[in-house]
């Protein structure tokens, strides 16, 4: 092991040093981290900073290369504000970058034109919110990629069975089945407990309905779920479902109870 | 009886008067023990009752309501929704002809209805094509129909069947069959049905199994009798107006059901040889339908002769058949008749005077086999290839007289999608409206009490719609359906 | 509803290869493949398709192959003539125990189960 390790360092040595002929240090105005501006870089070689510093051709690092770099990091500390030698300005930019990293952004008259274009119309949103429930209220086990399969194959029987657009059926079917109130049950803090009549909102009432016609569906024949949850809907839509006995049921019992509203 | 008496005893238990008794399912609980005074009363088997009385099964089974018992696939191809569809007479769709294939160039067409029932017979216009869209079968002319024309169907009666051989190739769902069903038509359109078309449209019904097969030792082959009646009738059904009009160029004796036929030399036509000869589907060797390719070869000397497989790689890539001989080893298609007589026209080895051959890929199955794909020159020959996906013999006998000539189905173009999504949205199928808000969810008192919708053109978001679905089918019309349609 | 072959009844929407392997004793999948091509019934082929020709090959086939009754017989005469021979597998077949060296402290059931010196009644 240690043969091979002398060998290479042998061969390492023999083999000449590849130098690279560095240009000669240009004026400290050249030497930035960054170029915002518009004054174009003239030269056509582009240095970096440290190479120019510190070139490959040095063999070693001197005392002097040293010394002048703490010296000029001296003077910088001393508060000097302009930097003279090149040692300086590389050290003032390495203290201080932020004036060469900031970017300033100025959009064109068409990027303008093209914002004020979209300043009046609301985002779109992938799907319709009442398709979306319906795929979320299916979903098992977030297998969502599913129930979205089944929603569309069921939404493309109905539209050939009634052919008008189904999520309009869909809509009509659960603002139809839907009930308006519900009852809740308050303790009264005696034997007796209050059922009291509560209006529903539009999700809640949306959830309900599809509840009722997923119920509704697991009692048709077909072995898919597309094919029942498309008779259900069909079927809701025109009437015969039987999700209206429950609604009814809901509404009656409600309205027995309409003492009780609270507002 | 007894069965459903004692059904879940052991049989080693024989029961004894006293368990009887105790027994609920046992029948004679109905019966009195024998001897008792009261006379004798004859026990009758009444199903219902019985049913009933064991245990388990009381309770009535719940009966399902609903319009059918499919899977979504068959619900849509056999409950007759097309029935349903837009009218589309107003429309005035022009008919697919090969005379003015250009005016109609990327626009929907229907199939004339001679051309459509001819189609259908053949099994040319096929299931999941989602035909139950519109209320009869219509279809796209595209770049591959006026090529399909130009390459096919123009040297249908001046060149041999060898030299006009065809097969279609493409991606999945890219519409292999409905090119290969636009031919059939253009060419029955063309040659004003003076055309025979030889059309097997489920190319695996030959050799997965499904049919009876039986050895003839005169001809070293298997019969398929059931496949050939079906075959055989679907094309006398097909083809009636031509077979009618050909004369028959020998005397034909046959019997059938102690009946003797003898059919005379240019006087009976080819379509009473096929109607009166039953031995087609006869169970035992016979020459029926080597009789019938002999006729159609010199038939086809004035008539062309079309002769298409659709899923030909079905039989192709998979040669080894599933039918196997007494000894256990497997068929192979060159030894069945109908696949012999395949292999045969595909290599060029027998030809039609006039007519062509066109070959038909699926998609679905034989994604890995390369047998075809070689022998068509798309994929290089790999000769470590194991044999399940590469056969040598039949790669060899496709390459024969100058090979099978590929021919690709490109998918649509921009234009093509926007016309075709066009005509959807002309019968109301694709619903073309304002893109979904978070505040399109409201009511519409609640909308129009805010004043109404903010100004919105239908024609840009069709324009839209067409861009976004063209990009995400890349034009496939599979696809094109898959995310038009079947996406909310 | 079954068709009868070989004495047995077979589900009649059965395939004929998967029906007869299901209820033949002795006869597997692989067996009732060969049967079928050696009578020459195409692999799809269901029972109530079955002619009377066929079914009289089936049982003429059947009955000169080792099922059923037959192989049933010949296990027992093989435990039988372990048994008669004194031998250690005949012992423990007798004893009810496993044959080929498993532990008996727990477990063993089929053993238990099976391992008599008449394993099948005929």
């Amino acid at each position: 092991m240690s043969m091979l390790r002398n060998l290479s360092v042998q061969l390492v040595r023999s083999a000449p040093r590849v130098m690279a002929v560095r240009p000669v240090l240009a004026a400290p105005s050249f030497i930035r981290f960054k170029s915002d501006s518009t004054i174009p870089i003239t030269t056509e070689k582009d240095i970096s900073l440290t190479a120019q510093i510190y070139p490959i051709d040095k063999e070693t690092i001197t005392e002097e290369d040293v010394d002048e770099w703490l010296g000029s990091l001296k003077t910088l500390k001393s508060g000097k504000s302009v930097p003279e030698s090149p040692t300086e300005a590389y050290l003032s930019h390495l203290s201080n970058p932020a004036p060469f990293l900031k970017e300033k952004f100025e959009p064109t008259e068409e990027q303008l034109a093209e914002v004020e274009a979209y300043s009046n119309t609301s985002i779109p949103i992938l799907t319709d919110p009442t398709v979306e429930n319906l795929i979320n209220l299916i979903m098992r086990h977030g297998k969502k990629a599913k129930a979205q399969k089944i929603v569309s194959r069921a939404l493309y029987i109905i539209h050939l069975k009634i052919r008008k657009d189904p999520v309009e059926i869909l809509k009509e079917t659960l603002d139809k089945l839907g009930p308006l109130v519900t009852t809740k049950s308050f303790k009264t803090g005696t034997a007796k407990s209050r059922i009291v009549p509560i209006p529903l909102n539009r999700r809640q009432r949306n959830r309900l309905a599809i509840t009722w016609i997923l119920e509704g569906s697991s009692k048709k024949k077909s072995n898919d779920l597309a094919v029942r949850l498309a008779e259900e809907i069909i079927s809701a839509y025109e009437g015969k479902s039987s999700g209206y006995d429950k609604k009814a049921n809901m509404h009656k019992t409600a309205m027995q109870q309409r003492a009780y509203i609270q507002l | 009886m007894l069965k459903a008496a004692g059904g879940n005893l052991p049989k080693n238990v024989t029961m004894t008067m006293s368990m009887r008794s105790l027994s609920m399912s046992s029948p004679t609980l109905y019966a009195k023990p024998v001897g008792t005074p009261g006379g004798k009363k004859k026990m009758l088997f009444n199903p219902k009752t019985m049913k009933n009385a064991l245990p388990g099964q009381s309770e009535t089974k719940v009966k399902k309501a609903g319009m059918t018992h499919l899977d979504f696939d068959d619900a849509i191809r056999s409950m007759k929704f097309y029935k349903n569809g837009t009218d589309l007479k107003p429309l005035g769709l022009s008919t697919l002809n090969p005379n003015n294939l250009s005016e109609s160039k990327s626009t929907v067409v229907k199939y004339t209805s001679k051309c459509q029932r001819t189609l259908g017979y053949l099994g040319g216009i096929k299931k999941f094509q989602n035909n139950e869209l519109y209320r009869h079968p219509v279809t796209l002319v595209t770049e591959n129909t006026t090529r399909i024309n130009e390459e096919f169907i123009s040297k249908l009666d001046n060149s041999s069947s060898k030299e006009n051989r065809l097969a279609l190739i493409g991606s999945r769902g890219v519409g292999k069959s409905t090119v290969l069903a636009q031919a059939h038509a253009l060419a029955l359109e063309k040659f004003e049905k003076d055309v025979i078309i030889l059309h097997i449209n489920l190319g695996e019904q030959i050799v997965n199994g499904t049919n009876d097969y039986v050895f003839n030792p005169k001809l070293n082959k298997y019969h398929q009798p059931m496949f050939t009646k079906r075959l055989i009738h679907k094309l006398r059904l097909s083809n009636e107006e031509i077979f009618r009009k050909l004369k028959l160029s020998k005397d034909y004796t046959f019997s059938n059901r102690r009946q003797e036929f003898n059919l005379k030399k240019g006087e009976n036509t080819l379509y009473d040889f096929l109607k009166n000869n039953k031995d087609f589907g006869k169970f035992g060797p016979n020459d029926a339908f080597q009789t019938f390719l002999e006729e159609l070869l010199i038939q086809s000397e004035t008539v062309p002769v079309i002769f298409s497989i659709d899923n030909v790689n079905a039989i192709l890539d998979f040669p080894i058949t599933k039918y196997r001989k007494p000894d256990f080893s497997p068929i192979r298609i060159e030894e069945l008749e109908i696949g012999s007589f395949i292999l045969d026209f595909l290599s060029g080895e027998k030809s039609f005077n006039k007519g062509g051959i066109l070959i038909a890929k699926t998609g679905i199955i034989g994604t890995a086999e390369k047998t075809l794909d070689v022998a068509l020159g798309i994929e290089e020959n790999d000769p470590y290839a194991k044999s399940e996906i590469f056969d040598y013999d039949i790669c060899v006998k496709l390459r024969e007289n100058g090979g099978i000539k590929p021919f690709k189905i490109e998918n649509f173009t921009k234009d093509e999608t926007k016309q075709l999504m066009n005509f959807w949205r002309i019968i109301g199928s694709l619903p073309v409206k304002q893109f979904y808000t978070k505040e399109v969810d409201k009511t519409s008192e609640e909308l129009s009490a805010e004043g109404g919708n903010e100004q919105f053109d239908l024609e840009i978001q069709f324009e839209r719609m067409v861009n976004n679905n063209y990009t995400i089918s890349s034009g496939n019309p599979h696809y094109l359906f898959k995310t038009s349609m079947l996406s909310y | 509803m079954g068709v009868h072959v070989f004495g047995k009844s077979v589900k009649h929407n059965s395939l004929v290869r998967i029906g007869l392997a299901k209820v033949i004793f002795g006869l597997g999948y692989k067996q009732a493949e060969m049967l079928c091509a050696k009578v020459g019934i195409y692999p799809q082929m269901r029972m109530n398709q079955l002619k009377e020709p066929q079914i009289m090959d089936l049982n003429r086939e059947l009955s000169q192959m080792l099922v059923e009754g037959q192989l049933k017989q010949k296990v027992n005469n093989d435990i039988k003539l372990k048994r008669d021979i004194g031998s250690y597998a005949g012992t423990r077949h007798t004893l009810g125990l496993p044959v080929h060296g498993q532990n008996t402290r727990n477990n063993a059931h089929t053993a238990k189960k099976l391992n008599k010196l008449e394993r099948f009644r005929i």
